[in-house]
């Protein structure tokens, strides 16, 4: 019996848990059933890493502004300009992060579709 | 069967900090904070007097404006690269560039099919610019730190106690004399914001009306023309004339309080929830992606809004004459 690589796991919603499959018994429905839990799967990730890269992101910069105007005495000059630059990091950030997922879930969907094909 | 390298531990670090979120959030439970509805002041002194010799403060809508306007100049300047590259190498273009090209081909397909092709150009970049500019604006106002951070004074009324940990001051939900000042306030939650952007919406229905059908679109409001021949019903065409003048008017307010409305609801329901089931803030995390939904949906109304009345103000009465002939 073949062993299964590491790439033949994938991350599903449902059960937040791996499964595995039979690549070579994989039917076009069963793509496009995988295709949807991949969607999901995407979605999970974009909302997780997102949120968490925004939060960390103004956590950091907000703290360190307040620490700086606590060293120079200048508050809240410093927190506030850090603030204002943390949002756009912020967006760009999450736009990153949305982008290396899409292009994941892209690079996985052609691998499965490559299998049918096969 | 080729076997490649995987980082299966990102998904477990999500895990991770998604649970780690959670107890957080029942430690730090959630205070309301002081709803107001107008914008607050971030400096007491005015900055400058304005050319009514009024004062002119800095408050909290001012910096998120100056914010959303920096952002949307530098995706504007990014596509444009994007685009400019693309039709020199004649290749797809990518990125940004590729984004925003799918959305105002979308948005223009859509005006051409309201307006017809002959003023979908004229009526479009109204259309699109106030759309991806309230678009912005609603989405912004998401990201954290928004109604959050800012400056902790003393409340005039009500307030709440302060705690100084990790070199940060905190408010606490137990009473106290302190309340926060945001540094952040999302735009479309000022009545200013959405009054300009609904004036700017009605002068410019007004301006596309004339040039369509030059004097002619008044007689929209001032019908005379059957006064003479039939004086009763040309009577009753007057009134419907000056009826429409109020609802034409009426545009501006229906423009400015949906959208404000639709936004400030949307931050007070927030503040609302999460005070009031204090560590099962996930529900309030919930109403946020409520919130995104809201901030698409009305983009998209002011914005289609606007391009209906401009197409509606193309077309006069004497088009539909024509066109039975």
């Amino acid at each position: 019996m073949e062993i299964p690589s590491k790439r033949d796991f994938y991350f599903s919603f449902d059960a937040l848990r791996p499964i595995s499959y039979n690549s070579c018994a994989m039917t076009q429905s069963e793509l496009e059933e995988k295709r949807k839990k991949m969607v999901y799967s995407l979605l999970f990730v974009i909302i997780g890493q997102v949120g968490f890269i925004t939060l960390v992101v103004l956590f950091a910069l907000v703290w360190g502004g307040v620490w700086l105007d606590n060293y120079f005495g200048t508050k809240p000059v410093i927190t506030f300009v850090l603030s204002l630059a943390g949002i756009p990091l912020s967006v760009f950030l999450m736009f990153v992060a949305s982008r290396r997922a899409l292009a994941r879930f892209t690079e996985q969907y052609e691998a499965e579709k490559k299998k049918i094909s096969a | 069967m080729e076997t490649q390298k995987r980082t299966p531990w990102r998904r477990w670090i999500v895990l991770v900090l998604m649970i780690a979120g959670w107890i957080l959030a029942g430690i730090f439970v959630p205070v309301r904070p002081e709803i107001t509805v107008a914008a607050e002041k971030l400096i007491e002194e005015p900055l400058i007097e304005n050319f009514l010799g009024q004062p002119f403060y800095l408050v909290n809508t001012l910096p998120t404006l100056a914010l959303t306007i920096v952002l949307l100049v530098v995706i504007a300047f990014v596509a444009n690269r994007s685009l400019t590259k693309s039709q020199k190498t004649d290749l797809v273009p990518t990125g940004i560039g590729n984004a925003m090209e799918a959305i105002l081909e979308m948005l223009y397909n859509l005006t051409e099919s309201s307006a017809g092709a002959k003023w979908a150009k004229a009526i479009f970049p109204w259309f699109a610019t106030i759309m991806i500019y309230v678009l912005f604006a609603n989405l912004l106002k998401l990201i954290p730190g928004f109604e959050s951070i800012g400056v902790i004074h003393h409340a005039h009324g009500e307030g709440h106690a302060v705690q100084h940990m990790g070199g940060v001051d905190m408010i606490l939900p137990e009473k106290g004399e302190y309340i926060l000042s945001p540094f952040f306030r999302g735009i479309s939650v000022d009545l200013n914001f959405t009054l300009t952007l609904a004036v700017i919406s009605f002068v410019m229905i007004q301006v596309i009306g004339v040039r369509a059908q030059g004097l002619a679109y008044f007689s929209k409001f001032f019908n005379t023309k059957r006064m003479f021949k039939v004086p009763f019903f040309g009577a009753m065409d007057f009134l419907v004339g000056l009826l429409e003048v109020i609802s034409e008017f009426a545009k501006i307010l229906s423009f400015t309080f949906r959208l404000f409305g639709n936004m400030f609801a949307g931050v007070v329901l927030v503040a609302v929830v999460a005070s009031l089931l204090g560590n099962v803030s996930i529900l309030a995390a919930m109403i946020m992606m409520f919130e995104l939904f809201v901030g698409l949906i009305q983009a998209f109304v002011f914005g289609m809004l606007t391009m209906v009345f401009m197409a509606m103000a193309t077309q006069g009465h004497g088009d539909e004459e024509h066109a039975e002939h």
